[in-house]
């Protein structure tokens, strides 16, 4: 690669056969971004065409699919047993974010204040937990807060509580759940924002006779606020789709807008409806995004790491 | 961590390449020595499939499915001959004969057919006993702890007292559940009025109340380690739970209840078409029977088998069903596009609070 990039350096000797460098930089960044591009077009952008085209079709009741054109799937999208379970997802969506915020914020804010080998330890240990598989670390919940778990029992024991107390298998749980699998997501950008901050600024705002709460308020929080909706867009859209974090710490009795989505393409059979509602996902993270960007976010802060 | 997530990704996709590559090979070599066979997870032993091959020499490449969907899904996805059999539930002859996919068994290649419980035959979506052999029979009992519960229920009402409030599983399984609210409410099984659909959503609001846990992948679980004081779950199950814990107990409701086989077919155009009833005839065998019961204690069609269970698995109300719970049970049969009434049932009591 390196020396693929030396030929492209503009140096003065190679100015005379300026045109076959010219080309030759092309092939080289053609093959160099080759292998990602047909990454993208088989395994994502093929299937999204997939799932863009399958919302339109008809269904048979055998889980088929009958090539012809309707709309009623998205007309089904918007029924009102359906409006209800977007509704609890959207409720468990913000609460998960503003929990994953609230304690995030802090987190972040003492990391950076660190030396560099304190931060790189410190933001291992936040990164380490996802090399487990997320559904193993559930079920570890699981075992601490059931009513026979060992929360409830070591209560028990003290005699500070006489029934076990419900922790999981409601709302509570699935809640818990999110913030604990999506926590990371938050934490990262936030801290990328907070770890960039001119050190200057702060002296500067300080020698100007600034209180600590005005500094925060007027300096750090709005520069942190790019990395602050990077963190909230990247926990909110996941923790719609995250349909097993409700049925193992939820006990299955909570539909979710992830759960619907499974719910058409392993029980109900109708992978049409299961793709419209996807579309419909698609289409609000893009609003999401158009948004963000708009903002002035960097789109980079949402998939640098 | 993306990078490291994207190698995986890769690493995965690469994996499923070759995988499917293999499945290509297997089928295009026709061989007579192997047998395609798509079933249940976690159904058939091992030492079972492994016996088979010992005797006979033929391979069984054994495709496992957690939904019958998905079974449903693969059997029409793939080339005609990809798999030489399927094991599903029984209601599955039906369906699979609507898209024309099975061939009728040859019954004299079949001597231990005669094996079977005249009770296991000739139900409603194989009335001539052409197309299928049943494997096992799941129950759905009413699993409960007896040094929870005050009182031991006997009616799925019993299931709706307070005392149960976030204290009941359920299993998974839409036509299942329903089923048992549409019996709960003195209507048939495959029932789908609106008068009976309306009686068996209302019950089911109610019974939601009291459930804490729905799980189709073991439902045992959180009935042994106390999350829950009982529930309506397999037969299968509840015996697994039994082994597990003494105070663990089964009865029956009084009204109906739902039992339906898993039984083997056989497709069309399966190019080891031979083999299949060589394994049918295989497990119809009294002490293979007897070995598949006690890896996984279901109900036990084989007559002859049921003679040489183990004390424990024939005493066992939840293995050895009683003939007056199965005479008073009711099968659930293909209700093709009448299903998505059902669904919607199960969907509301899914999504009620």
């Amino acid at each position: 690669m390196s020396e693929h990039e030396s030929v492209a350096d503009p140096q003065p000797a190679v100015q005379l056969h300026k045109h076959t460098v010219h080309l030759g930089t092309r092939m080289i960044k053609w093959l160099q971004i080759f292998p990602i591009s047909l990454w993208m077009l088989l395994l994502v952008v093929v299937p999204m065409l997939y799932v863009f085209f399958m919302s339109f079709m008809s269904r048979n009741y055998y889980g088929g699919i009958v090539y012809h054109f309707t709309l009623q799937n998205f007309a089904q999208v918007f029924a009102a047993s359906n409006l209800q379970i977007y509704l609890h997802s959207f409720w468990i969506g913000i609460l998960t974010t503003v929990i994953c915020l609230l304690i995030s914020y802090p987190f972040a804010f003492f990391i950076a204040q660190k030396g560099p080998v304190a931060k790189t330890i410190l933001m291992a240990l936040v990164v380490v937990p996802s090399v487990s598989n997320s559904l193993v670390r559930l079920f570890g919940w699981l075992t601490l807060l059931r009513k026979t778990g060992v929360v409830n029992t070591l209560l028990e024991r003290l005699g500070l509580i006489h029934h076990p107390l419900t922790l999981v298998y409601n709302n509570g749980g699935i809640v818990l759940g999110m913030v604990y699998l999506l926590l990371m997501f938050m934490i990262l950008p936030i801290f990328n924002a907070l770890d960039r901050i001119d050190h200057n600024l702060i002296e500067a705002a300080e020698d100007l006779g600034a209180s600590k709460f005005q500094i925060f308020k007027e300096l750090i929080l709005p520069l942190t606020e790019p990395g602050i909706v990077a963190g909230c867009i990247m926990v909110f859209i996941p923790s719609l789709g995250y349909f097993f974090v409700s049925d193992v710490m939820g006990g299955g009795t909570q539909n979710m807008m992830g759960n619907l989505i499974e719910n058409q393409f392993q029980v109900s059979r109708n992978w049409p409806l299961g793709c419209a509602i996807s579309v419909m996902l698609i289409l609000l993270t893009i609003l999401l995004l158009v948004i963000y960007q708009r903002r002035g976010g960097d789109m980079d802060e949402l998939g640098g790491y | 961590m993306h990078r490291l997530k994207k190698l995986v990704k890769l690493l995965l996709v690469i994996g499923l390449i070759f995988s499917l590559n293999s499945c290509g090979r297997a089928t295009t070599k026709k061989q007579t020595k192997v047998l395609n066979v798509i079933g249940w997870s976690e159904y058939v032993p091992q030492s079972v499939l492994n016996q088979f091959t010992k005797e006979t020499g033929i391979r069984v490449n054994y495709t496992s499915y957690s939904d019958p969907n998905q079974m449903l899904s693969k059997v029409m996805s793939s080339a005609n001959g990809t798999y030489d059999m399927v094991l599903a539930p029984g209601m599955y002859v039906q369906t699979l004969r609507k898209l024309g996919k099975l061939a009728p068994l040859n019954k004299s290649d079949l001597p231990n057919y005669s094996n079977l419980s005249s009770a296991a035959l000739s139900k409603p979506y194989d009335v001539h006993n052409r197309y299928s052999v049943p494997y096992l029979g799941t129950v759905m009992g009413i699993a409960y702890n007896v040094k929870k519960v005050k009182q031991v229920p006997t009616s799925y009402q019993d299931l709706l007292k307070p005392e149960f409030k976030d204290n009941l599983v359920t299993v998974e399984d839409s036509r299942a559940v329903v089923g048992s609210a549409l019996m709960a409410t003195g209507h048939k099984i495959n029932d789908t009025s609106q008068q009976a659909l309306s009686d068996a959503s209302q019950y089911l609001t109610k019974l939601k109340k009291n459930v804490q846990v729905i799980d189709g992948d073991s439902p045992k679980t959180s009935l042994i380690n106390g999350q829950v004081s009982a529930g309506l779950i397999y037969g299968g199950e509840i015996a697994l739970a039994m082994e597990n814990d003494s105070d663990i107990k089964v009865v029956f409701p009084k009204q109906s209840t739902y039992f339906c086989y898993d039984v083997f077919m056989k497709l069309k155009k399966a190019p080891n078409s031979a083999n299949v009833e060589k394994f049918m005839n295989f497990i119809l065998r009294p002490k293979v029977s007897v070995k598949v019961s006690k890896a996984f204690p279901y109900c036990n069609p084989n007559r002859k088998a049921q003679a040489l269970l183990p004390k424990q698995l024939k005493d066992n109300p939840a293995v050895s069903v009683p003939t007056s719970v199965i005479k008073r049970s009711q099968t659930v049969v293909d209700l093709g596009k009448r299903t998505t009434k059902i669904d919607a049932v199960w969907n509301k009591f899914k999504n009620s609070n």
